[in-house]
């Protein structure tokens, strides 16, 4: 067991998964003390003076620790923290381990503390969330690379395992493949499995005629719906923002397809 | 004529269509053979450059219309050019779109095509393909043919989650006027169907497990604003009457945009849509509809028009200043 002082204000360093802060959370209560900072590895630069306490990763105690949020807070306690942890917040650690010892003495009800500076940053770190995972499930396109589905995006907060749910339902007989740019991760799904992979190197190929094809028809549609005399820039733009664009096949310019028969390589490059 | 070419044609002869709602039907889970889902609060998949939503693949099966109405660019005696989709070649299209998530499902209307049960036979087809060839289970919005079969109309309902009649214009004169071969009986006829019918099996899926499912999702209509110089009054009027008698989801409004000179219509030149109007109308609908007010509290016989400056609920309150003492 864990024994810390509790005068020496500590920086805790964890691996940076879910697990691994699971593991700070159980260090900092076996140690009846706080840490001053709870960084992620490969953030050292944040960390500044303070002595770093490396937590190593613990399936044991992390699962002690899951299993307490839905006994002793409550199941959607458990959520709202597995969706603060994916967010973009800075510094969310240390607010959920502030929320999780709120809600150790208070149940239930630490939810619905709006008025508390933790909760409320983390409720509308949660809303973010949630917000995006929608606007990828609105705005995510993918295209076919001899009929395996793949789509890239940017997100701000970590949304991708929140959309296998959606993506799998719809496409039961689908292989695909969604792609984070940022954090160099994918969701690979095939009918009735999927699981998320890191992949360093990622190279999508020029895409296939009938691929082309499909597109051009679709930025026609989207071009042709239009009414030009209600033409509202703003209004577009408020429901789509534009970091959602980059990555639109009906913003992207005409497609080039490759001839079957000369194609090199047809198949995206995967390099993990 | 390739599929280009057709998409073309179709999809700016569907665009007026207001409706591209793709909620009220939930269908979370795929049981693994086909493709797709419904969400109840329905999805947008994109935006245009006006600002309206793209969720549905809004093209019209065929624009070689046999009729001839005033302000449609698709009336038989206008000069333009003529496409229609194969079933097949539309239900590909959809299939292909909704893989790559541009879209939530298909909005099928048509122009009548030889007469309306040839015009619905092409729009069953291609709902069969989708519903039992692919399994598709995304969102179908379905478009009635007045004048078409009964038993055809029924059928669609069974393929389609919701079903709409165009009203068109918000008066019997005004459809005398614009739209020579429509008539109100021929409107309201499909709409009492659909409604009857949504309504038997809503009461039928309570006593059979596996009774037939008719447009889940309901049905709504459109009509056309400033084209005529109905009133406010008249349109609240006949929405209430339509939410009350059909039971519809929704009345959709749409602004007049003039695509076409005639002696019928509002002067072209300089004609700008009523946007203001469109707006105003879409605020009292919604205080029809969620906030139990009725079209007369809104509007009466002296002051038909909404004020364009004041929204329609602050207009209310101003009316009664005997209700809000200071």
């Amino acid at each position: 067991m864990l024994r810390l002082s509790r005068q020496l204000p500590l920086s805790y360093q964890y691996d940076g998964s879910f697990e691994g802060f699971l593991c700070c959370v159980f260090a900092s209560f076996s140690a009846h003390g706080r840490p001053a900072a709870i960084v992620a590895e490969g953030e050292e630069e944040q960390q500044g003076f303070l002595p770093v306490f490396r937590i190593e990763t613990d399936r044991e105690q992390a699962a002690r620790v899951y299993r307490s949020i839905p006994q002793k807070i409550s199941p959607q306690a458990l959520v709202f923290v597995e969706h603060a942890f994916r967010s973009c917040l800075e510094g969310k650690e240390l607010l959920l381990l502030d929320f999780l010892d709120q809600g150790y003495d208070c149940g239930a009800r630490v939810l619905r503390r709006l008025t508390d500076d933790t909760v409320h940053a983390l409720t509308a770190a949660v809303r973010s969330y949630n917000n995006e995972a929608e606007q990828y499930r609105q705005f995510l396109r993918f295209s076919d690379y001899q009929g395996v589905l793949v789509a890239q995006m940017e997100p701000k907060n970590d949304v991708l395992v929140d959309l296998a749910p959606h993506f799998t339902a719809r496409f039961p007989r689908e292989s695909f493949l969604i792609y984070d740019v940022k954090r160099k991760k994918a969701l690979v799904a095939r009918p009735g499995k999927w699981t998320v992979v890191v992949l360093e190197d990622f190279v999508l190929a020029a895409v296939s005629q009938e691929e082309a094809r499909i597109q051009t028809l679709w930025k026609l549609f989207y071009d042709t719906i239009a009414i030009e005399s209600r033409i509202n820039e703003r209004c577009r733009m408020s429901h789509m923002p534009k970091r959602f664009w980059k990555y639109m096949t009906e913003f992207h310019p005409s497609p080039v397809a490759k001839d079957h028969d000369t194609a090199e390589n047809e198949s995206f490059l995967l390099k993990t | 004529m390739d599929v280009y070419e057709k998409l073309k044609i179709l999809a700016d002869a569907a665009k007026y269509d207001a409706s591209c709602s793709s909620s009220g039907v939930d269908r979370s889970e795929n049981d693994g053979v086909g493709i797709g889902t419904a969400c109840a609060a329905g999805i947008c998949h994109s935006f245009s450059a006006d600002g309206r939503c793209i969720s549905l693949l809004k093209v019209l099966q065929s624009n070689a219309c046999c009729y001839d109405c005033t302000y449609c660019t698709n009336r038989r005696s206008n000069d333009r050019p003529r496409a229609t989709f194969t079933p097949r070649e539309l239900a590909d299209l959809t299939i292909q779109f909704y893989r790559r998530n541009y879209i939530e499902g298909l909005f099928l209307s048509s122009a009548v095509w030889r007469s309306p049960d040839d015009t619905c036979l092409q729009m069953l087809e291609t709902l069969r393909i989708l519903r039992k060839e692919y399994y598709f289970r995304g969102y179908i919005h379905v478009k009635a043919i007045p004048g078409a079969d009964a038993r055809l109309t029924h059928q669609l309902g069974l393929f389609a989650d919701r079903m709409s009649v165009n009203i068109e214009l918000p008066s019997e004169q005004s459809l005398l006027r614009l739209a020579p071969d429509k008539n109100k009986q021929a409107i309201l006829r499909p709409m009492g169907q659909i409604h009857e019918e949504i309504h038997q099996s809503k009461h039928g899926l309570v006593r059979y497990r596996h009774a037939e499912r008719f447009a889940p999702a309901g049905q709504s209509t459109q009509m056309i604003i400033g084209a005529t110089n109905d009133s406010d009054y008249q349109i609240m009027k006949l929405s209430e009457g339509l939410y009350q008698k059909y039971q519809l989801k929704r009345v959709y409004f749409s602004a007049y945009i003039p695509v076409m000179s005639h002696p019928n219509l509002p002067a072209r030149e300089g004609f700008r849509p009523p946007l203001l109007r469109e707006h105003r109308l879409y605020q009292a609908d919604w205080l029809l509809r969620f906030y139990g007010f009725q079209a007369d509290e809104l509007l009466d016989a002296e002051h038909p028009n909404f004020h364009p400056l004041i929204d329609p609920k602050a207009n209310w309150a101003l009316n009664r200043p005997a209700l809000f003492p200071v």
